[in-house]
């Protein structure tokens, strides 16, 4: 017992000290990172901590990959210009469709809903929970009932801004889902210098939007497709108006399904109009490329499909690899397989309860 | 909803219950009893009762509230000594703690530093680690992921109502997919593996 108890408080102590190191990492100076790349061109700058590995897919479709981190400044590899998906539909004028494969359904949820414009309000985040970010969702959601689509738009606060903000928004994602959405939506704001974000579209003042695609979940692929789908669509109407996707760690609640995607307008050193502007611009962008208007559902659902397919081969791999080395790890031979998949396919006499377990 | 996406909905959540079923069967819970464990786990996901409403507004949802809650009480008074239920609630505090602590340290947000992994699966493995350490069972870590992250619902839930924060507490509210079971169900796979590991290291039949 007395053993035992040591363990565990020398794991929890490990634990502890282990996330300790990853705040002597943490900026207290509002600062953030610049992506440069091997001829120390800057790429882009973030206030995301990126690690090796991490892909970022920059304004003009060049694919580069993190190779390290050296205080403020991430080196990137470029790997190769990608091909967005062709694009071939007018989508000006586009009407929305609702079939038997859509349901005209939006979903817009902030997990941040304290993020706010300090140029607006001069503020960075409003403690009473009312962000600026709602009224980008607002605007947005606005947008897109004029499109025809009908949109749930949840102002649900997950305050304060800790490491469970997530973990409470997920439940106002999955009372979302439960509207049947075709496309589930996380509006945040990034934190950066304002040229980042800061751009004109046709003369007009509005800030980009980055994508954020979490890779630690089994719907990955689709999501980013939808990604890519959606610049594609930006791209082709409102050149300039995504500054690129991050394919990063974590999950950002997008294991809940596919057609789900965070997304970041502007940084709080822009201003909470062009974030508006940019809102109003993205509710034309994303019935497009969720495949919701009438010329576009065929393209989205083959492509947004595709991903959704290479996952689907990807968790049956990995579901197989994990069942099979568990069973080789704990009883060690070839034979006792068949004998399990008779037991759970209830061929053989039940006696995995015998030893029970503690 | 396009076929490639819907399968693919279709199979994870296919996976998720059957893997959470026979996870559940690992415990004290026969295989019926697994499966309607599971069965009302995800029927009650669609109802949230209302405790409390205003500027701080608190719920419980009964698949990912309730019904987690009553199968850890139940673990608890069929253990087997009075020791075992001591350190199923320690792990759950210790890991309630981490959980906690980590949660302050960083946001997790895309736009601020954060550690190596998503907090949903950090969460799920802190409770399974202090778990199964501490009691080296998959009851123990099952306790540990559920009433840990449970715990650290409530402290929010306290720090909300004190400061009369304008926030929104749903025990459980994610339902079946709410990372309270997540956290128990990820933590006894986990207690599962390294058990099944050692014991294979160690040689075989010995009981750890």
């Amino acid at each position: 017992m007395k053993h035992r108890m040591f363990a565990t408080v020398l794991v929890a102590l490990i634990i502890t000290l282990s996330t300790g190191l990853g705040q002597a990492q943490e900026r207290t100076d509002q600062g953030y990172y610049t992506l440069r790349d091997e001829r120390d061109r800057v790429i882009t700058m973030t206030g995301r901590e990126l690690d090796p590995g991490d892909h970022y897919i920059a304004g003009d479709n060049r694919l580069f990959e993190v190779t390290g981190i050296e205080g403020d400044t991430v080196t990137v590899r470029y790997l190769e210009t990608i091909e967005l998906p062709a694009i071939t539909a007018d989508f000006h004028g586009a009407q929305v469709s609702k079939s038997d494969e859509t349901s005209g359904v939006v979903g817009i949820y902030h997990t941040h809903n304290a993020e706010s414009y300090v140029p607006s309000s001069g503020t960075e985040s409003k403690d009473d929970g009312r962000g600026d970010i709602l009224k980008v969702g607002q605007a947005l959601a606005a947008g897109m009932e004029d499109m025809g689509l009908t949109v749930y738009w949840s102002d649900n606060s997950h305050i304060p801004h800790d490491g469970q903000a997530y973990m409470r928004s997920r439940r106002t994602a999955t009372e979302l889902l439960q509207k049947k959405p075709d496309t589930l939506l996380d509006l945040h704001r990034d934190a950066t210098p304002p040229e980042i974000y800061e751009t004109e579209i046709e003369g007009v003042p509005t800030t980009k939007v980055r994508l954020v695609v979490g890779r630690q979940n089994q719907n990955r692929e689709a999501n980013l497709e939808y990604a890519k789908r959606i610049k594609a669509v930006a791209d082709d109407m409102y050149p300039g108006l995504v500054e690129g996707i991050f394919d990063a760690r974590g999950n950002y609640n997008q294991d809940l399904g596919p057609k789900m995607i965070l997304m970041e307008f502007g940084a709080h050193t822009t201003s909470l109009e062009q974030a508006e502007q940019a809102a109003e611009y993205f509710a034309k962008v994303i019935p497009a490329a969720a495949g919701l208007t009438t010329s576009t559902q065929g393209a989205a659902e083959s492509q947004i499909g595709g991903g959704a397919n290479r996952a689907l081969v990807w968790m049956i791999v990995v579901v197989a690899v994990v069942v099979v080395g568990f069973l080789l790890v704990s009883q060690g031979k070839i034979g006792s397989l068949t004998a399990f998949f008779r037991r759970e396919a209830g061929l053989g006499r039940d006696n995995d309860h015998e030893d029970d377990h503690k | 909803m396009p076929t490639g996406t819907a399968l693919l909905l279709i199979v994870a959540a296919l996976i998720y219950f059957g893997v959470g079923q026979r996870l559940l069967d690992r415990m004290r819970l026969t295989d019926t009893q697994a499966l309607i464990a599971i069965a009302l786990m995800i029927g009650g996901s669609f109802i949230t009762v209302p405790l409390r409403t205003g500027r701080t507004s608190v719920g419980l949802n009964l698949g990912g509230g309730l019904v987690p809650l009553a199968l850890v009480v139940y673990l608890l008074i069929k253990a087997d000594t009075a020791k075992e239920r001591i350190r199923s609630i320690v792990a759950a505090i210790i890991t309630g703690g981490i959980v906690y602590g980590v949660s302050q340290i960083t946001d997790f947000d895309p736009s601020s530093p954060a550690l190596f992994i998503d907090p949903l699966w950090l969460f799920s493995i802190v409770a399974g680690i202090v778990g199964y350490v501490s009691g080296r069972s998959r009851r123990a870590s099952f306790i540990a992921g559920v009433l840990g992250l449970f715990a650290v619902d409530l402290v929010h839930l306290i720090q909300a109502v004190a400061s009369n924060m304008a926030t929104r507490v749903v025990l459980g509210g994610a339902g079946v997919f709410d990372a309270t079971i997540l956290a128990g169900l990820i933590a006894v796979a986990l207690a599962e593996f390294v058990g099944e590991t050692r014991e294979r290291l160690a040689g075989g039949g010995e009981e750890l």
